[in-house]
């Protein structure tokens, strides 16, 4: 009885709900728009953690990264009103995010676009989206990565664009091939080759890595 | 040969899965403790601004100052060029070459001078000019002759007359300016003209100035200018002001002692008192 006494705003204000069943992301947001302020405290912690990867592997910046998953939350929370249950609410917030990415990533190349690093860049990396280092301090101690890790961040954030996005998607994030379709609002065969031929891009970069084991 | 081709499918797909299997491998890396706390500080402070795509502020914040400069500059450089041009006509000759040159100049004028018979008002001492009929300019712009012009504003001096070139035509005519192909009652005689933009100090046009500049040194005295003495040579002096005549308005414009002129001041006729009686005189 006293644990039942105990209860988070989120829990009272879902009146009948049982606690032991998680509410679905589109009951949280019926919530939200119902005016429960709190119940948007549990789409953060849902989604904190995957947004904040997804970007990171996009961005290779984790600064940027959080700081553009905070602003992903910000813009679906004023949002919200436009939000229609027509999707996953999963695929709604990772395209937000996608597009500020995007975004992101054609500020930097605007920052960058008369630095002479841009104009010597070699041959070799014509398939690559150039896009200028990250000269920041590197990110806190829980991205402590091994020499292995980093050497497919690096090959994955020379990919294109157009291949990069989806097999962050489908291969680090686990989303399945109709989501990342959706996310990207591409069409699914579209998809499934993309996701293919970044798969093979990664596999030549990383030749000498694949030959060592 | 199909064998291989399957056989390079599947290690081709081996690859693939090893490497889609490398990529969740790979460390999720979670969102800063406070990462709640951020948010809804940005969600207090309001909604974000939209993302303009190419960012227009930074591009206004560069572009207007830019075009301001440029504007300016172009001000300034037209500015310099026009005053540069303008002097010639709004210079004082002060010595006997530079009156040559003045004269030189208000021919230049009197070249492209035309017609605005607004400025012509009221009653004119009859223009003691020569001019060309139509007949004749017509026959001249068929023969391509040169057309016969006689009088005494036909040329002010032998030595000044710019050579008509040999079959000239109705242009050539009109190029050597100082023949009057003008109807009679319309002045042909070369405007005064001054341009406070000419002046670099930016001086007002003053009543003083303008007759000054036609060669009249001129006084007011008794509620008017009152020539003091004609400069010889001077357009005053060619147009037959003389020292004592009162130079009472310009165009009907009043000269008083105060009069100023904004902008370009442009005359043609005098209004002079002389023993009694009111001349309207054109400066030539």
């Amino acid at each position: 009885m006293a644990l039942d006494e105990i209860k988070t705003g989120l829990v009272e204000v879902r009146g009948n709900a049982m606690p032991e069943e998680p509410l679905s992301d589109h009951e949280i947001i019926q919530l939200v728009k119902d005016g429960d302020e709190s119940a948007f405290a549990e789409i953060i912690s849902r989604y904190r953690n995957p947004i904040t990867n997804y970007l990171y592997r996009f961005l290779n910046d984790y600064e940027e990264a959080v700081d553009l998953a905070q602003e992903t939350f910000v813009r679906v929370y004023f949002a919200l009103d436009r939000y229609h249950t027509e999707y996953a609410f999963s695929t709604y917030i990772y395209r937000i995010a996608t597009n500020l990415a995007i975004s992101e990533i054609r500020k930097r190349k605007r920052r960058n676009l008369f630095s002479l690093t841009g104009l010597f860049r070699s041959d070799a990396d014509d398939m690559t989206e150039y896009q200028p280092p990250d000269t920041r301090q590197g990110p806190a101690e829980n991205l402590e990565e091994d020499e292995r890790s980093r050497l497919i961040m690096t090959a994955i954030a020379a990919l294109p664009e157009k291949y990069r996005l989806p097999i962050i998607l489908r291969d680090i994030q686990g989303r399945t091939y109709e989501e990342v379709a959706e996310i990207l609002e591409l069409g699914l065969g579209t998809t499934k080759s993309r996701i293919s031929r970044a798969r093979r891009l990664l596999r030549t970069k990383l030749e000498d890595h694949f030959d060592r084991n | 040969m199909k064998r291989e081709t399957n056989e390079q499918t599947n290690s081709m797909n081996d690859d693939e899965e090893r490497i889609a299997e490398m990529l969740r491998g790979l460390k999720q890396v979670a969102a800063p403790n406070d990462f709640e706390f951020r948010v809804n500080a940005r969600i207090a402070r309001g909604r974000p601004a939209e993302n303009s795509g190419w960012g227009f502020a930074p591009v206004f914040r560069t572009a207007v100052p830019l075009l301001l400069v440029l504007v300016v500059a172009g001000f300034l450089i037209g500015n310099y060029h026009y005053s540069v041009d303008s002097n010639a006509v709004a210079v004082m000759p002060e010595t006997d070459l530079e009156n040559e040159t003045f004269e030189r100049v208000a021919r230049d004028v009197r070249s492209e001078d035309f017609v605005e018979p607004g400025l012509d008002t009221g009653p004119k001492t009859p223009p003691a000019e020569t001019f060309v009929n139509d007949t004749a300019l017509a026959a001249a712009d068929h023969s391509g002759a040169d057309v016969p012009v006689s009088g005494p504003l036909a040329m002010p001096s032998a030595a000044d007359a710019e050579p008509v070139p040999a079959g000239g035509s109705f242009d050539s005519a009109l190029s050597t300016s100082n023949r009057s192909i003008m109807p009679p009652g319309i002045s042909r005689s070369p405007r005064i003209r001054i341009e406070t933009n000419a002046d670099v100090s930016r001086r007002p046009i003053t009543a003083e100035r303008i007759l000054r500049q036609i060669g009249i040194e001129a006084e007011f005295t008794a509620g008017k200018w009152f020539a003091k003495g004609v400069r010889a040579k001077s357009p005053a002096d060619r147009s037959g002001i003389r020292a004592g005549d009162a130079i009472t308005a310009i165009d009907g414009r009043i000269l008083g002692a105060d009069t100023e002129f904004a902008g370009i001041f442009t005359g043609r006729t005098l209004k002079v008192e002389r023993g009694g009686e009111t001349l309207f005189i054109d400066i030539r």
